[in-house]
């Protein structure tokens, strides 16, 4: 897992050792999976960061990893069908298969709990 | 609501269950993505090994949507240059049927020109490349740029955006055909300007003498001076015309030659002498070296004068008082050469190639402190590639004077006998009796006055009508006849005349303005028996009465 091949997404390195540093317990730590720039992989990515400003803002970092780079890569998070977005943290991990332009399901699906 | 505990089997199954449906939540979430397109791709492979991403059709879609309305042409090669896509753009520059072009080599669409270039694309495809071919279209040839990319899929194929280049070369072409227009415009603006310059210096000495001669109050000298200058500047207007004339013919090649054999000697001596009144004038020292034996040239008498004189008028113009020119004749192998040279201004280096252009002449140091409009070389020029020779120009620079070399080849032939009629003293016209007719009063009061100076009885008529009146009554041994008149012209006139038997056999020369072969031609095959050209010199008038009343 370690080795991934990634195309770097904000929270740039700078935020990510400011939340580290602070330990705080929900940093939101998010791996999209897309193939290449096919419309739903596209759609997926900005459907993403619109959600992550509104919801999360400060408290994320992206991971957008492109399958068609190196399709080797679907096997860790098995994935099956993209675009899929995986919540490596906080713990337990969880999958939203799709565009993500559900914004109830992923709300849903990633366990958010607003407020 | 109370709940029947569960016995330890329901939990277990319980628990069964929730595991179930947790491992159901993946497969169920992935088929209602798909039901919603939600996804458009798909990991593949039932090994890691084998494991690839597979694309859906549909979502190149939007590539495809692009690539399908864009303006330039799009297609993909294989690596052996069969078009394996083209997009509608494409075909409709080809202007073949899609269904056409797929599959065949796309170098049977260029010109044997650009095939190799493609080749070359083909043969050491890289990364991104740009090269520019002509298409081989429906309508026509086509030139395009052509993008080149290489499908990374590992076997050479290729990725092309093709770009009509016509509508940027039309706009190119346009600039340059603008520029060209706006020069032309301005060189015809400084031309216009210039020639206005050149009539109207001569044109004034000219109005400013006649002036003073009407008066009547100018001495005998003076009146003597008076006339010399109003002839010299009379002649240097009809120099101008004819010069503008001759450039205007020579460039568009209506300038026909009369050639023949004659002796190169007679040209220049005869050369020297028109210029020698200028000579005089400042002063020159001409010095003329000539073989003894004939050095015969193949050529229109008139012309290879011309190319003389005005090399003579150009050495004489630039050398100051005092000055000398020398003129040599040289006759080497099959070549004839005319050296003149002067003890001039000379020219400099950076105007040198430009002596035989046409209204060139070196403004750069004596701001137009010499007439003319810069005519007389490039005639030179011309005359000479006419008549298959050359000319060529030399200057040590500034003030180190100037030599022109020109060239004719030399012919075999023996030269004719050229009649010296120059040298005879002008013919008595005693008793003959001469009609002249022409609308202007003046001309035919000028003429009067020169055919009656030499002896000759004249009436005069105005019009057609009097004229046909007067060669009745009259019988007059010549007629002189203006072309173009108001009412009935020359040639109607002389259809006239020839009606009556009394008329019929009397000689008609014709008067005429226009210098044009056509117009000569015209006027022979009319029945004219000659033609004199305006502006009329008295002794050609004389001599041209002469020898047709002398036939008679």
């Amino acid at each position: 897992m370690a080795a991934k091949k990634t195309r770097t997404r904000p929270a740039s390195s700078k935020t990510k050792t400011a939340r580290r540093s602070g330990h705080k317990p929900d940093l939101w730590n998010l791996r999209l999976y897309v193939a290449g720039t096919t419309p739903k992989s596209v759609a997926a990515v900005s459907n993403l960061r619109r959600f992550c400003e509104e919801h999360l803002a400060g408290r994320y970092t992206i991971e957008v990893i492109d399958l068609l780079e190196n399709p080797k890569l679907a096997r860790g998070d098995q994935i099956v069908a993209i675009p899929t977005l995986v919540r490596k943290l906080p713990a337990p991990m969880r999958k939203i298969i799709g565009d993500l332009s559900d914004r109830e399901r992923v709300i849903v699906g990633m366990d958010l709990r607003l407020g | 609501m109370t709940e029947t505990p569960l016995t330890p089997r329901e939990r277990r199954l319980v628990v069964k269950l929730r595991k179930l449906e947790a491992l159901l939540h993946e497969p169920i979430q992935t088929i209602e993505a798909i039901r919603k397109g939600e996804v458009d791709a798909f990991v593949v492979g039932e090994t890691e090994a084998d494991e690839q991403v597979y694309v859906l059709k549909s979502a190149d879609r939007l590539y495809q949507l692009i690539v399908e309305s864009m303006g330039e042409g799009a297609l993909t090669v294989s690596h052996d240059g069969a078009i394996t896509y083209c997009n509608p753009q494409f075909v409709r520059l080809v202007g073949v049927d899609r269904s056409e072009l797929l599959g065949r080599p796309l170098r049977e669409f260029l010109t044997p020109r650009s095939r190799a270039l493609l080749d070359s694309l083909l043969t050491s495809p890289e990364p991104s490349n740009r090269i520019e071919v002509e298409l081989e279209t429906k309508g026509g040839v086509v030139p395009a740029n052509v993008i080149s990319a290489l499908i990374d899929d590992g076997d050479g194929s290729l990725c092309l955006i093709v770009h009509d280049l016509r509508n940027q070369r039309a706009r190119e072409d346009l600039l340059v055909a603008k520029e060209a227009a706006e020069q032309a415009n301005r060189s015809k603006d400084d031309f216009l300007a210039m020639v206005s310059h050149e009539l109207r210096s001569p044109i004034t000495v000219i109005l400013g003498w006649t002036r003073m001669l009407q008066m009547n109050r100018l001495d005998r000298d003076t009146r003597k001076l008076a006339v010399e200058s109003i002839q010299q500047s009379t002649s240097r207007l009809l120099k101008l015309v004819d010069d503008i004339l001759d450039v205007s013919r020579l460039s568009d090649g209506r300038l026909t030659l009369q050639r023949e054999v004659l002796d190169l000697r007679d040209c220049v001596r005869a050369s020297v002498e028109s210029v020698r009144f200028d000579v005089d004038q400042k002063s020159l020292h001409v010095d003329v070296r000539v073989p003894d034996e004939p050095v015969p040239v193949f050529g229109d008498p008139d012309r290879v004068q011309q190319i003389v004189v005005n090399l003579l008028v150009n050495a004489v113009k630039f050398t100051p008082a005092q000055g000398r020119v020398d003129v040599v004749i040289e006759a080497h192998d099959r070549v004839a050469q005319i050296t003149v040279r002067d003890t001039g201004e000379g020219i400099a280096p950076e105007f040198l190639p430009f002596v035989f252009e046409r209204f060139r002449q070196d403004f750069s140091s004596t701001t137009r402190a010499h007439r003319g409009l810069g005519l007389g070389l490039a005639i030179v020029r011309q005359l000479l590639e006419a008549h298959g020779g050359s000319v060529s120009a030399h200057s040590e620079g500034k003030g180190k004077g100037a030599t022109f070399i020109v060239t004719l080849p030399l012919t075999s032939q023996q030269v004719a006998h050229v009649s010296a009629h120059d040298e005879e003293p002008l013919p008595s016209l005693d008793g003959r009796r001469v009609l002249l007719v022409d609308d202007e009063v003046d001309t035919v009061d000028v003429m009067r006055t020169i055919l009656c100076s030499a002896g000759a009885s004249v009436e005069t008529a105005t019009s057609a009508a009097q004229a046909l009146e007067h060669a009745a009554d009259f019988d007059p041994h010549v007629i002189v006849c203006d072309i173009a008149m108001p009412g009935e012209d020359g040639f109607q006139f002389l259809s006239r005349l020839s009606e009556h038997t009394a008329t019929r056999t009397v000689p008609v020369l014709a008067i005429t303005g226009k210098s044009s072969t056509a117009e000569r031609d015209a006027i022979l095959a009319a029945g004219f028996q000659s033609y004199l050209r305006k502006p009329i010199e008295p002794d050609e008038l004389i001599r041209a009465i002469h020898g047709f009343a002398r036939e008679e």
